[in-house]
């Protein structure tokens, strides 16, 4: 295996980060009655991403022990590496500037808003492409890759937003009926996603051994478990039964919902790095 | 095959007969002395295997190494441009830019390159450039007892391993991928086609599951 804990760990949580940007775009239009949670939103998102980009120089170890390397970064632009490294920049730049004016209670402009919108769009797919394009690694090497993170990053983002403004006692309530359809629509789309990736994986024997390590083989509690029952399902469900019973569903339920989205966000990335098997 | 371009440029380039491959992994540590790879990295070995079904068995070796790629997935994917095509088509890593991102171990078909643990920087077969680039043969070929490995520019048509090439029905690992390699091999079919009746030995390690 060639990447570990550390780079899972950075792509789910530059995901999560550009999830949650979205989410604070959209409570600082939609919901004016949540200012806590909006704050602290903009507080988790360059929090979350600055803790993937530091995983990431320390996993980069030759870069780490000589600093100024970290320079060459954007000297090849056919690597998709080097347009990550371009893309969360300015992501970071952008969250971190919306943050600043946010603490200075200034408005944040729209023309900002938008741009960080695009960063983090950038940054969700980026995590995807990153693999995708390694043709090495049959379970990587598909277009649904980038689709399935962003689906994921929006996901995670809602999450750890929600269960950010749950610890707001008078935002509660306004957070729980946030993006109540997004929050079933989500889980179900990834669902999808992840079929599709599993039934469409090329690469002959190799991907074929690949998917069966997921679904039946060293991976597939994690898998099953895991990914589809704590992280996809359980939530989905709760969701559901949480909107026809008009919030009816007890709120330490509705928390550990939110836990698994995260637990199934970061299980999902493991999965993928570390049950993909080389062509040779 | 190879030996068909027509180009000026010099290609450096291996062809191995693996009907005269022993496994004796004599080059395996001839590289390693050469090169002096860290514990545990090999930038050559031969996997091991028996082949077939008793009694029409055999001792199946093939060995591997970089295939120097003249479009190298490891050169795209570098971000610090680190990865590089050398002259003679030979693919290098300049250690003084490697951050140790390991985007090019990812992208590797052949999974042949590796980390130094203690610097963090990758490492794989330069085809012995400090050696080649002055004439001389990369070590693993001019230890090989059976001669097994030949080694030369693949664009000159009067070198030893073009004219070999045209007698012979080269073949390179992974052909589905396209693109072109530096590395062929001679009675691949044969060498994978036979049913796997072991684990692999790979650089000294066994394992169960894959070629």
């Amino acid at each position: 295996m060639i990447w570990g804990i550390a780079i899972v760990l950075y792509l789910f949580l530059a995901g999560l980060g550009a999830g949650a940007y979205a989410v604070t775009v959209l409570i600082a239009h939609r919901t004016p009655d949540a200012p806590k949670t909006l704050r602290a939103g903009r507080i988790l998102v360059p929090a979350v991403v600055g803790v993937g980009l530091i995983l990431l120089m320390v996993d980069a170890r030759a870069g780490m022990l000589n600093p100024l390397r970290f320079l060459y970064l954007v000297s090849n632009a056919s690597s998709v590496m080097s347009w990550g490294v371009v893309i969360l920049s300015a992501f970071m730049v952008v969250s971190l500037a919306g943050l600043v004016l946010d603490l200075a209670k200034r408005r944040v402009p729209v023309w900002l808003e938008a741009v960080g919108l695009a960063a983090a769009l950038a940054t969700a797919a980026y995590t995807g492409v990153l693999l995708g394009v390694v043709e090495t690694f049959p379970l990587w090497h598909t277009p649904i890759l980038p689709v399935l993170f962003v689906v994921s990053a929006a996901g995670t983002g809602i999450a750890a937003v929600a269960l950010v403004g749950t610890c707001v006692a008078d935002e509660r309530r306004g957070v729980r009926q946030m993006l109540a359809r997004t929050r079933i629509a989500l889980p179900a789309v990834e669902l999808v996603l992840v079929l599709l990736l599993l039934t469409t994986t090329q690469g002959g024997p190799v991907g074929d051994a690949t998917v069966q390590s997921l679904l039946a083989g060293r991976y597939a509690t994690v898998f099953w478990v895991g990914l589809v029952t704590v992280g996809l399902a359980f939530p989905l469900a709760a969701n559901v039964a949480d909107l026809r019973r008009g919030n009816g569903v007890p709120g330490g339920l509705m928390v550990v919902a939110e836990l698994g989205v995260l637990v199934g966000g970061f299980l999902l990335r493991y999965l993928v790095v570390c049950a993909a098997l080389p062509l040779s | 095959m190879a030996n068909e371009r027509v180009s000026a440029e010099p290609r450096l380039g291996m062809l191995i007969d693996l009907s005269t491959c022993v496994g004796c992994n004599a080059c395996a540590v001839a590289c390693k002395m050469e090169n002096e790879t860290p514990r545990d990295c090999f930038s050559t070995w031969v996997e091991s295997w028996d082949a077939g079904t008793y009694p029409a068995v055999s001792r199946a070796n093939l060995p591997k190494l970089c295939n120097h790629c003249a479009d190298a997935p490891c050169v795209s994917v570098c971000p610090t441009g680190a990865s590089f095509v050398a002259d003679d088509g030979v693919v290098l890593v300049d250690p003084d830019r490697c951050i140790g991102c390991k985007y090019c171990m990812a992208a590797c078909p052949f999974q042949v390159r590796w980390c130094d643990d203690e610097t963090g920087e990758v490492g794989k077969c330069t085809f012995c450039y400090h050696r080649s680039s002055q004439g001389l043969q990369p070590k693993c070929v001019s230890t090989c007892i059976t001669k097994s490995r030949l080694f030369g520019d693949l664009s000159d048509p009067a070198s030893d391993i073009a004219r070999r090439l045209a007698e012979v029905d080269a073949e390179r690992l992974l052909p589905e991928l396209g693109g072109e390699v530096a590395v062929y091999y001679v009675g691949l079919s044969e060498t994978l086609a036979a049913p796997k009746a072991s684990g692999v030995c790979r650089g000294g390690n066994i394992d169960e599951g894959r070629s």
